[in-house]
Order: structure tokens, then C-alpha cells, then sequence
């Protein structure tokens, strides 16, 4: 059976002829609350209007120029993969002159990293205010452990910079976005006129259908492939158990990963079969597919699908079986891949292969020289490939504020700004934005590949305002052997799932319940899969999490596709 | 006849004698003043989140009015009972076991003759209280956790499994043992100072009237400590319900909400996590309120029993 939501119709008109509930314990608030504090209080605040719905005409679309060696798919949104790095002489450039006239531009974005040296110090951020053609780049980072707090007291602040990068996961931003915050920027993007900035108008058309929020284009969408995380197993290891493939259906390979867990120690090390465990690494295991997603014309979440409880029962095995480092659920050292004490892996791809071999399978290989790989699609226990989450196609966005709209002109330079920092792979900038300044955080060798140089490399963060070109994924030469293995692992997986209608809508009830949802169903799973409750406790923890906030997101959903249909 | 009062002899006169004799001393008062009225005082206005539907871009006077409603809803969930329940227990574990301890190793060093053995334990056991949540946690991992050396040490003799770091049911005397084991040396620091104000004459008195030295403590030492134990009690009591956020974010995953959700992790994960602020910031005000009756109310058993209390 599939658990939904019934579906309401969402009424705006209802006017309630007497006072409700809520209305005598808005009074009562007010009442008890006085004047204690009310007066003092009026600077706070910022006044916007919600951006009113309207039908939304996507920016023109653009093939991004193909450099040559790269390689390409035909499934679609799957990242082309480059071996290496262009040859120093075929970089080109992809934005003629600065798309600023002087002045100063600010930002507030996401750091990754360690501290960025302060711009007096840091070479890379004066290069970027020259190529940008600023005087002066404000731009406030914020460490991404804090970066939802952070927004939070600059929503509040008021005073907004003229680039806010945001993710839809955070409730506030999210809520900025409804409350009006931000400058929809359809008429300077829709359609045709993208094409005044050329390197935006290559921007995947999903980005901008996926971002949108009732019709309005909330920014500039970072674009996303269906698919950036690999799992891997170590093929080593599998050896040792007796075989060299991964099996292509899930029951076998549980019965795989429970032998690998026995062997105890590889390479001279004491192994894992796995480490922090992310529950969404395994459900494709039983096709879990979308968060959200329509089943029989009903919005319904992927816990609550009938296959649930056979996925716990699984996942309970292996535990059971020791496949699991014992604090998985916990804290558990995040480096143990590396180390060569965990056989098997989710990262993203740049987290596997960062360029030129600082990726973690290269560190690995350092480690345990031994150490060999196998990428795969995780299969279903009903055989083939298990239908993966698909992600939107977009990971965050950067937000121009609605008071910036007053003067269109300014409005252009930003988004002539943002055209910069979407430079192409293959072109110069693109080059300068993910690698730092030649001969001081990077330079070529003899064969023209990219070596990177120790020293500054924390100047280089300051270029991360949330707005990558298109993914192209960098194979080091090193890892030429695994080209075809990682290609078809992305393409299967891609292949296993779609987006719904339900990934393009924007729900602020999702992002306010989104928190707790997820604490209420890791209290439940690491509760099951370590045998503290049992499997069959699936149906109480199912209306729990409907009762703590689910059938409202359902709810909202249902309602916006109605709205939207 | 009636005169008017010389204007020195009014109340404003008097005031103004007090304030010019006692200038300095009123002088020196005002930078805390005003920390207390800018980062204390100030802030509770704040508190008016806690009826409202709060959204950070649109502020205080932008958002909407809601009432009680927040508070409606703490009442109807049951992760805010979940979140009282662990947090009064958690302190009722750290009050009866986490606040004598380092009364008893306060007596305990003062009872040794030789002063360089007691200071190298002193050193020792404050150690820990400058170490960091974040690394007093990972150290106990390493020890603590199922790949960690106890485990290890059990496994050979037969015990596999043995994880005391997420054993949900285990978890609060985990959380009380860890806050003993961080914080027993500095608290002794309080202790010792209460010790040192004891006239020596009266151990002299009472070893030459041949009291044992459990004697000389049960009516010597822990009278004279009475008033100081009295104080720090009261001040734990108001400040109970705040039992430790950090070291119980970092070590929630392992055990579950149902172990280690309190109150100030709820407000986190509810109000910054979730951007739920009207509920968090009414969970917090009532909070505060519980807190500020516990004070109150600790206050008063304290005089009743002869204390002078804080207020």
C-alpha cells in the first residue's frame, strides 16, 4: 500500500465569519505581550512584496563550446568527462573585457575550505577584482558548518550584498525567496535576452525550470548533472573473496559485502566493509527513487513506500553481519577510505578524482599501493540497476536583492558580473576561477599538465561564489583505466530515475519541516538498522513522521500541482 | 514654624553625596552595567519571536502576529516533552552527582600532607576543563567507542559489541560522567578558596579535643564550606535546564533523539536548523521562565535552611 495525502484544494477566498482559534490566541498574545518592547523594535524589519506567480519562459539555451578531447554521453545530463587538462596553448577566453566599469561589487558566500588570507594578502582576489574590472570586491565568506546561521543574521541584517548565494535546502532561504528578498530577474533572462550574456545562456535549461519559483527566475542557478556521486567498491578486496564483478543484483551482493566484512584486514590494513552511513547511499537497493515523488497521481515520499520495510530488513543484515565500521552512525573518521580502511565508498566525483591526484581515490592508491577500484550502479535486489535519486539540475543559486531592481542598468552589470564567473570550461576564466593565478597556485609541466603548488592555496576559495560553469568532470591521467567504468556507472545510474513534476516545485512548508523530517527518520533508521527497534516498528514511525510534519509537505505539494495543472 | 529641608538634606541632595563619595566605585560598576544591559537585557525583547511567525528578511515588526499559537504547539509535540523529560533528568544526574564531586575532591586534596603531590593532581584533573567539547568528546571515542580501546580490550576476552558510546540507554550517565570528568578539577578551585577562609585554630581546637580527621571534616570543614556550597548550588539549580549543548549535538547521532534531545539541541534544530524561529524562541522563553522559578524557588529553601541565598 502507498501511503499519500488526501488532496485539499488550496482556498485562499475562505474567510471564517467568526473569530478562530487562531485569531483568540493572536489577541491573547497580543494582550499578554503589552507594549513591552513593541516600540523599540520598528528598525527591524525589511518590507517586500512576494513575487507574484506568472508563466515562466525559460532563458535560451546554448550549447557550451565542445573542446576538443572532451567526452561526451548521449544520456542526457550526464557530465562530459575530460582526461587531464586542455594544453596551455587551447585555453581561450570567454569574456573579451571586464563586465564591470569600476566600483564595487559585494558578495556573500559559501567557504569550503580553511580561512581565505584577507584581500591585502591575497593575490587571487586582486586578480579577480581586476578581471571582473571592480575597484573593490566585498566579498563576506561564510564556513559552510555555519553558513544556514550566518544567512539568517544577514537576511535579518537588511542589508543585503548584491550577490547572496543560497541553497534550497535552508528554511530561510527559502523563505527569503517567498517573502520577496530577491529581484526575479525574467526580464533581463527570459527568452532571447539571456543571450546578452553568453556564457549564462549556456546554462541547462533544467537548472532554470528546476530554480524557478511560481514562474519567476530567482537568481542564477548553478547547473547540476543528474548524478554526481560514485559509490566504489575495493576490487582488491573483492579478489580476495573470490571474484572481480560486481554483482548486478542486490541480494548478491549483499552476500558479497558480508563476505568482504569477514576478511578483517586488506592491504596490510584492518578494513571496513563501510563507514558513515548515509542512508541514501543504499536505497537503490530497493528502488526508493525521488524524495517526493507521484505514485498512482499522489504526491508521496519515498519512506513511505510499501518497500520500506524490506530495505530496513536489509540494511539490518549487514549490519548485523559487521559490515559497518561499529560508530557508523556516530562519528565515525571520515578519512578511513583514504587510509585504505574502508572497501566500500560514496563520494562525489571531484571528492574521488580531484585534478591533478589529490582525490581520495589517488591518496588511497598512496596508502595501500595495492589498492584497486571498481565504480558501479548500485543494482536492485530485484536485478538491473536500482532506481537512483536524481538530483535537480541545480545545486544552489545566487540571488541579486529586489532593491537592486530599482536601477536596471546595475542590475546588468551584476548579471554581466555573473556571466564571468559561468566562463566555460576550456576558456581562460574558467581556468583562473577553479585553479588560482599561474605560478602561484598552479602551473603546467612539460606535457602542459596542470601541477599544483603548495603555498596559497587558501587564496583560491575566494572564487567560489556558488556559480560553476557547466559540470565537466576532470580525469587525472592517472586514472585513465577507470574512464569507461566511471562513464557507464553515471550513465546507468542516470538512466534508473527521473524527476517528477514534483522536484520543480519550491515548498516553504518542506523547507520549515525539512529539519525535523530528517532527525525524526535517522532516530528511526540507525534505531532499526542497529537493532534497538525493530523492523516492524516501520508503520509507527510512518505516522510519526506524518504526524510531525509530513502530511503538510504532502499536502503543499498536492496543492501547488494542483494550482500549477 | 515649618522650614524647608536644606536642599543636602533632601533625597536627591543625599543621592548626589552618594554618588559624588562613592564615584569611583560606581565608575568601575559601569562597563559591567552596561554589558548586562546591552547583551542581556536588550536582547530579551528578542523574546517577541516567540508569538510571532517569524521570517529573519521581513524582522520583527514585518512579521506576522500568531499569539500563543508557538506555544500551542510546544504543548501538542511530543519531541518538546521528549527534550523536558531528558534535560530535567540529565540534570537531576548532574546536581546530585556532577556538583558534589568536586566538593569531595576539594576535601579529599586537603587531606593530603604532602603539598607537591597535591598540586601535581590538582594539574592534572584541571586539565581537561581546557579542553573543548569537541575534542573531550573525540577523546572519549577513541576509548570509548566500538572500535575504540576498551572495546578492544573486551573483544579479547570474549565481549564483542561493546559500543558504551551509543548505547541510548546508558547515554545519560555517559553525559554526566563526561561533564565530571571535564569540569571536577576547576570546580575544586571554588572549594579550595572556601577552605582556605577556615581558621587553622579550629582543626588545633578539635585535634587537641581528639576529633579524627572525619570529625574535623564533618564539623569543621563542611560548615565553614556551607555558605559557598549554598551559592554555587543555587546558582546550578537556575542554570539546570541548560545541560550542555554542544556536548550533546556532537553525540546525538549515535544514541538518537530519544536519548539525547534537550531543550537547547530542540531550539537548534527547530529554530536555526529548521527556521521554525517562533517555536524555538518560545521553547526558550519558557525555558528561561522554568529557570528563573527554579532560582527563585532554591533561593528560599536555601534561607529556610539557614543560607544566606543570592537574591
Amino acid at each position: 500500500m502507498t501511503r499519500g495525502a488526501p488532496l485539499p484544494a488550496r482556498d485562499s477566498t475562505r474567510t471564517s465569519p467568526a473569530p478562530s482559534r487562531r485569531d483568540a490566541l493572536r489577541w491573547a498574545g497580543l494582550a499578554g505581550l503589552g507594549v513591552a518592547g513593541a516600540g523599540t523594535l520598528g528598525a527591524c524589519a525589511n518590507r517586500a512584496e512576494p513575487p507574484p506567480a506568472r508563466d515562466l519562459i525559460t532563458p535560451t539555451t546554448v550549447d557550451p563550446p565542445l573542446v576538443d578531447g572532451m567526452i561526451t554521453s548521449d544520456v542526457e545530463r550526464v557530465a562530459p568527462i575530460y582526461l587531464g587538462s586542455p594544453h596551455p596553448d587551447d585555453y581561450v577566453s570567454a569574456v573579451p573585457q571586464p563586465p564591470a566599469d569600476g566600483g564595487t561589487a559585494s558578495s556573500f558566500q559559501i567557504l569550503w575550505g580553511p580561512p581565505v588570507p584577507g584581500r591585502d594578502r591575497n593575490v587571487v582576489w586582486q586578480e579577480l577584482e581586476d578581471r571582473l574590472g571592480v575597484d573593490r570586491l566585498d566579498a563576506r565568506m561564510a564556513p559552510d558548518a555555519s553558513f544556514g546561521d550566518r544567512l539568517a543574521t544577514l537576511l535579518a541584517s537588511g542589508e543585503l550584498p548584491d550577490f547572496v548565494y543560497i541553497q534550497d535546502s535552508d528554511p530561510n532561504a527559502v523563505r527569503a525567496i517567498t517573502d520577496g528578498a530577491f529581484l526575479p530577474l525574467n526580464e533581463y533572462l527570459a527568452g532571447d535576452q539571456v543571450l546578452e550574456y553568453p556564457n549564462l545562456a549556456t546554462t541547462e535549461e533544467q537548472a532554470w525550470i528546476d530554480s524557478a519559483y511560481d514562474g519567476n527566475l530567482i537568481g542564477v542557478p548553478m547547473p547540476a548533472p543528474a548524478r554526481n556521486n560514485l559509490v566504489v567498491l575495493r576490487l582488491d578486496a573483492m579478489k580476495e573473496v573470490g571474484t572481480d564483478e560486481v554483482p548486478d543484483n542486490g541480494e548478491d551482493l549483499k552476500d558479497l559485502w558480508l563476505e568482504l566484512a569477514k576478511l578483517g584486514e586488506v592491504g596490510g590494513r584492518r578494513v571496513w566493509g563501510h563507514g558513515a552511513l548515509e542512508p541514501t547511499t543504499f536505497e537503490p537497493l530497493h528502488d526508493l527513487g525521488q524524495e517526493f515523488q507521484l505514485v498512482d497521481g499522489r504526491v508521496t515520499h519515498k519512506y513511505l513506500l510499501p518497500q520500506y520495510e524490506d530495505h530496513l530488513a536489509y540494511m539490518r543484515e549487514l549490519w548485523a553481519g559487521g559490515f559497518f565500521h561499529p560508530d557508523s552512525l556516530g562519528q565515525v573518521d571520515p578519512e578511513l577510505f583514504q587510509q585504505g580502511q574502508q572497501l566500500n565508498y560514496e563520494a562525489s566525483f571531484a571528492g574521488f578524482y580531484w585534478i591533478p591526484d589529490q582525490g581520495r581515490i589517488n591518496v588511497c592508491r598512496r596508502v595501500v599501493p595495492d589498492a584497486e577500484f571498481i565504480h558501479f550502479a548500485m543494482p536492485s535486489v530485484n536485478g538491473g540497476v536500482g532506481r537512483h535519486q536524481i538530483d535537480k539540475g541545480y545545486g544552489g543559486r545566487v540571488c541579486i536583492p529586489a532593491d537592486r531592481g530599482d536601477d536596471p542598468a546595475r542590475v546588468r552589470e551584476l548579471l554581466r558580473i555573473c556571466d564571468f564567473y559561468r566562463s566555460p570550461f576550456g576558456s581562460r576564466e574558467a581556468l583562473f576561477l577553479e585553479q588560482g593565478v599561474e605560478g602561484r597556485q598552479f602551473e603546467f609541466d612539460e606535457d602542459g599538465n596542470i601541477t599544483q603548488l603548495s603555498g596559497a592555496t587558501d587564496e583560491g576559495s575566494v572564487t567560489w561564489l556558488g556559480l560553476q560553469k557547466n559540470q565537466v568532470n576532470q580525469l587525472p591521467l592517472i586514472n585513465e583505466d577507470l574512464l569507461e567504468n566511471i562513464m557507464t556507472t553515471y550513465e546507468q545510474s542516470t538512466e534508473s530515475g527521473e524527476l517528477s513534476a514534483v522536484d520543480t516545485l519550491i515548498s516553504g512548508e518542506y523547507a520549515r519541516q525539512n529539519a525535523k523530517l530528517t532527525e525524526i527518520h535517522r532516530d528511526f533508521f540507525n534505531a532499526v538498522v542497529s537493532g534497538r527497534r525493530p523492523v516492524s516498528d516501520v508503520d509507527t514511525f510512518q505516522q510519526e513522521w506524518l504526524d510531525a510534519g509530513g502530511q503538510l509537505v504532502l499536502e503543499d505539494f498536492e496543492a501547488m500541482l494542483d494550482e500549477a495543472s | 514654624m515649618q522650614t524647608d529641608p536644606a536642599p543636602s538634606d533632601t533625597r536627591s541632595g543625599r543621592l548626589k553625596r552618594a554618588l559624588k563619595k562613592e564615584r569611583w566605585a560606581y565608575f568601575f560598576i559601569l562597563p559591567g552595567l552596561l554589558y548586562f544591559v546591552l547583551f542581556h537585557y536588550v536582547p530579551l525583547l528578542g523574546n517577541v519571536v516567540a508569538f510571532q511567525d517569524f521570517s529573519p528578511f521581513l524582522g520583527i515588526t514585518g512579521s506576522e502576529f500568531v499569539g500563543l499559537e508557538n506555544f500551542l504547539r510546544i504543548v501538542t509535540d511530543p519531541e518538546v516533552l521528549r527534550a523536558l523529560y531528558n534535560t530535567l533528568v540529565i540534570a537531576f544526574l548532574q546536581v546530585f552527582f556532577a556538583f558534589p564531586a568536586p566538593i569531595l575532591l576539594a576535601l579529599f586534596l586537603n587531606s593530603l600532607v604532602s603539598d607537591r603531590l597535591k598540586r601535581t593532581i590538582q594539574t592534572i584533573v584541571y586539565l581537561p576543563h581546557f579542553i573543548s567539547w569537541v575534542v573531550v568528546v573525540s577523546i572519549w571515542q577513541k576509548i570509548f567507542d566500538g572500535a575504540g580501546l576498551v572495546s578492544e580490550l573486551m573483544s579479547r576476552v570474549g565481549v564483542e559489541g561493546l559500543n558504551i558510546m551509543a548505547n541510548p540507554e546508558t547515554f545519560k550517565i555517559l553525559v554526566t560522567s563526561q561533564v565530571i570528568w571535564k569540569d571536577v578539577g576547576w570546580g575544586t578551585i571554588i572549594f579550595f578558596a572556601a577552605i582556605s577562609t577556615i581558621p587553622l585554630e579550629r582543626y588545633e581546637s578539635a585535634a587537641t579535643d581528639g576529633a579524627n580527621s572525619w570529625q574535623r571534616i564533618r564539623h569543621i570543614t563542611l560548615p565553614g564550606m556551607m555558605p559557598v556550597i549554598s551559592m554555587l548550588l543555587i546558582l546550578n539549580v537556575g542554570t539546570a535546564l541548560t545541560v550542555g549543548f554542544e556536548q550533546l549535538l556532537l553525540q546525538q547521532p549515535a544514541v538518537g533523539a530519544d536519548a539525547a534531545q534537550v531543550l537547547d539541541t530542540f531550539v537548534y534544530f527547530r529554530g536555526i536548523a529548521g527556521g521554525d524561529w517562533g517555536v524555538a524562541a518560545a521553547a526558550g522563553l519558557v525555558k528561561g521562565v522554568i529557570a528563573t522559578i527554579l532560582i527563585i524557588t532554591a533561593n528560599k529553601v536555601a534561607k529556610k535552611l539557614g543560607g544566606e541565598g543570592v537574591i
